[in-house]
Parts: structure tokens; C-alpha cells; sequence
């Protein structure tokens, strides 16, 4: 639906323009992590709607009056055919007589940095697969927060002579490379097996009063595609990236980092890491 | 070397220069990272549960647009 439909200019235009757009996630209500009313509402919406002999199902597109009650539905393959979701907005616009107007909510990022205290360092993470199916259609994106004790393993050790290099501690890059993965149906990351991990900082010379450390390293870790299945899939590659950070005050400045040679299954991925400043949420 | 395997991609990259891996990895992360195209999604002013779209629609005098999937829309974990 995004890469389709949500992101079809003249859907967006209905959408803004006469309703009240929602999207929601299935695992967030089944895993008890919205209230006791929410959920019986989505409950109650595919109820309604099965009640009333529309299509129903928990990966469904519904419309609901301004009351809530639910006056059309479409199953997902059906709403993302080319024009089927634009209709099927200016049939509801029509047949209720609604006016255009400015927007209910006003749109913002889906995929805003979250907040996080001052001293973490916060890691954006892009990952693209290059099956060509529909999954790849647009990329994966993920934050990653580092706490202080965390990114101060990136540093170099503080008995460290200036031209040493070290290992990035394991724990630290494994938090990092566990989201080194494409699109896939499965992003339990919990019970991570790595079957091979590391990650090399080599001095480089300092640039505009900054030190920096070339990163690179390689992973191969265990990944299934869905969630449940045992497929013995292996996500691996190579890395390389920067670290750029003051000696004198131990902090980090930026990180960057992206694979090369990544290949997951029978396919080919990559996936970029950007350091971003923190949102404070104090 | 390259008759042993060795990517041609790889090679080069560790003997690039420092400036010259900044500006090749900058340029990377440019090219994988999210398009303004691929964000096309944020256009639209979501509203945060169903609930609130119900609010919304009853004090706005509007229709619900709702979609319940699995997985994660928003970040393409899904």
C-alpha cells in the first residue's frame, strides 16, 4: 500500500483534503501495547464490516463514516490495483458530500529520530534489498539509540598510542549490525545469532580539528524471512565507515558507516548508517 | 589480484585515500538513503490511532480512512 496507493498524488489529495487517514499495525494490538478501547474498536470494525458482508481481515483497507460506522472495505490486493483507492475515496467524497478542507492531522515524518536524552547517539539506518520484488519496493529504515556507555566503546582505549588501532567491542557493533538485514516479514531481532562479527577502527589523519577512524569490518548472522520459520538464511558483508570523534573530550562527533559484497539468501542488499543529532526529550 | 576474486569494488576501497573514502561514502549513503518520492507517504496528516481518527472524524464532520496491516508501515519493517 505505500509504495502504491499512499503514495499516489491524487490519494494523498483525497486523503488530506476529506478524510481522517489512519494506519495501524496489527502487532501493536496484539501484543497488548495500545489500550483496552483501541483494540476493541479495530475489533469491532472487522466485525462490523464482516457482519455487514464487505470484506474483512486484518490487512484491510476500511472506510467508516463520520458515526464509525464502517460503509466500505477493501482487502489489500484489491486497494492497491492502480485507481482502485482513488475511487473508491471520491465514491465515499461523493455519495457523503464532503468538503474539501485543509488537512485533520497535520502531516508530519512516520519515521521521525525518536527523543532521546542529550547523550545519546543516535544512528539512522537505511537498508535496501535488490530482489526486485515487492518488499524492495521502498527501503527499511531504523533508529538506532547508543547510550553513553555504549558509543564511548567506540573510542580508541585510553592507553591507546594515537597511531593504534582497536576492536570496536562486540556488544556495541552487534547492537549496530543486528539491523544489517533487508526487508523481510521478520524483524524479531531478540535472538540475534551472529555467526561471525567484527568491526576494526584504523586511525586516520584528523580533518578540521576532528579525529577520525576508518571502520570496517564483516558479519554474517542468521536471519529468516518470516517470523517463526526456520529458513537458515544468512545476512553477511563487508563494512566501512567513518568515525570521527574529539580525543580530549572522549565524544563522538559522527559516525557513518555502509556494506559492501551484502548478500542475504539469494539475494543482494546494502545499508547505510548516519549519526544524528538527538531530539532531547529533556 | 583480480584473477583470485578479489572485487574489483573492495580493492579499490582499501587503497582509496582518506579524503577520497569520506567522499565515496558520503555519496553512498546519499544513494541509499530514502527519497523524497519514498516519503511521498508523509504527505498525508495520519492520525495516531483509531480512536483519535474517530474523534477527529465526529468533530470534523469526516470519513475514516483506515488501514490495519502487519508489520511496520511507517519504517518498512513490515
Amino acid at each position: 500500500m505505500r509504495a502504491g496507493p499512499l503514495s499516489n498524488d491524487r490519494v494523498i489529495e483525497l486523503l488530506n483534503a476529506h478524510f481522517v487517514p489512519a494506519f495501524v499495525s496489527n502487532e501493536d494490538y496484539d501484543a497488548g501495547r495500545v489500550s483496552k478501547d483501541e483494540k476493541r474498536e479495530r475489533d469491532r470494525i472487522w466485525r462490523e464490516a464482516n457482519e455487514a458482508g464487505l470484506s474483512s481481515g486484518t490487512v484491510h483497507a476500511y472506510i467508516l463514516n463520520p458515526e464509525g460506522k464502517v460503509l466500505d472495505s477493501r482487502h489489500v490486493a484489491k486497494a492497491a490495483e492502480p485507481g482502485e483507492t482513488a475511487r473508491l475515496l471520491e465514491k465515499i467524497v461523493k455519495d457523503l458530500k464532503v468538503p474539501a478542507g485543509e488537512p485533520a492531522v497535520k502531516p508530519a515524518s512516520q519515521c521521525a529520530p525518536p527523543a532521546a536524552p542529550a547523550d545519546v547517539l543516535l544512528l539512522h539506518l537505511t537498508a535496501r534489498g535488490f530482489k526486485g520484488a515487492s518488499w524492495d519496493d521502498f527501503p527499511a529504515e531504523d533508529w538506532i539509540a547508543l547510550e553513553r556507555g555504549e558509543w564511548e566503546k567506540l573510542l580508541p582505549p585510553s592507553a591507546a598510542a594515537a597511531e593504534d588501532s582497536w576492536q570496536v567491542d562486540r556488544a556495541v557493533a552487534a547492537k549496530i549490525l543486528t539491523r544489517f538485514y533487508p526487508q523481510t516479514e521478520n524483524n524479531d531481532v531478540s535472538k540475534r545469532e551472529f555467526e561471525e562479527i567484527s568491526l576494526r577502527a584504523t586511525p586516520l589523519p584528523a580533518k578540521d580539528g576532528m579525529a577520525r577512524a576508518r571502520l570496517e569490518g564483516r558479519f554474517k548472522m542468521r536471519h529468516d524471512f518470516y517470523p517463526g520459520r526456520k529458513d537458515g538464511r544468512l545476512a553477511e558483508a563487508r563494512i566501512d565507515g567513518i568515525l570521527k570523534y574529539d580525543p580530549k573530550t572522549r565524544t563522538v562527533s559522527s559516525l557513518a558507516l555502509t556494506t559492501h559484497e551484502a548478500t542475504y539468501g539469494p539475494g543482494t542488499f546494502a545499508v547505510a548508517v548516519r549519526s544524528h543529532a538527538p531530539t532531547t526529550d529533556r | 589480484m583480480l584473477c583470485l576474486g578479489v572485487p574489483l569494488a573492495a580493492l579499490l576501497l582499501a587503497q582509496a585515500a582518506p579524503d577520497d573514502l569520506a567522499t565515496w561514502l558520503e555519496r553512498r549513503l546519499r544513494e541509499l538513503e530514502p527519497t523524497a518520492s519514498e516519503r511521498k507517504f508523509d504527505r498525508v496528516g495520519w492520525a495516531g490511532s483509531i480512536l483519535d481518527a474517530e474523534r477527529i472524524a465526529r468533530e470534523r464532520r469526516r470519513p475514516v480512512f483506515l488501514f490495519t496491516h502487519d508489520g511496520r508501515m511507517a519504517t518498512g519493517r513490515c
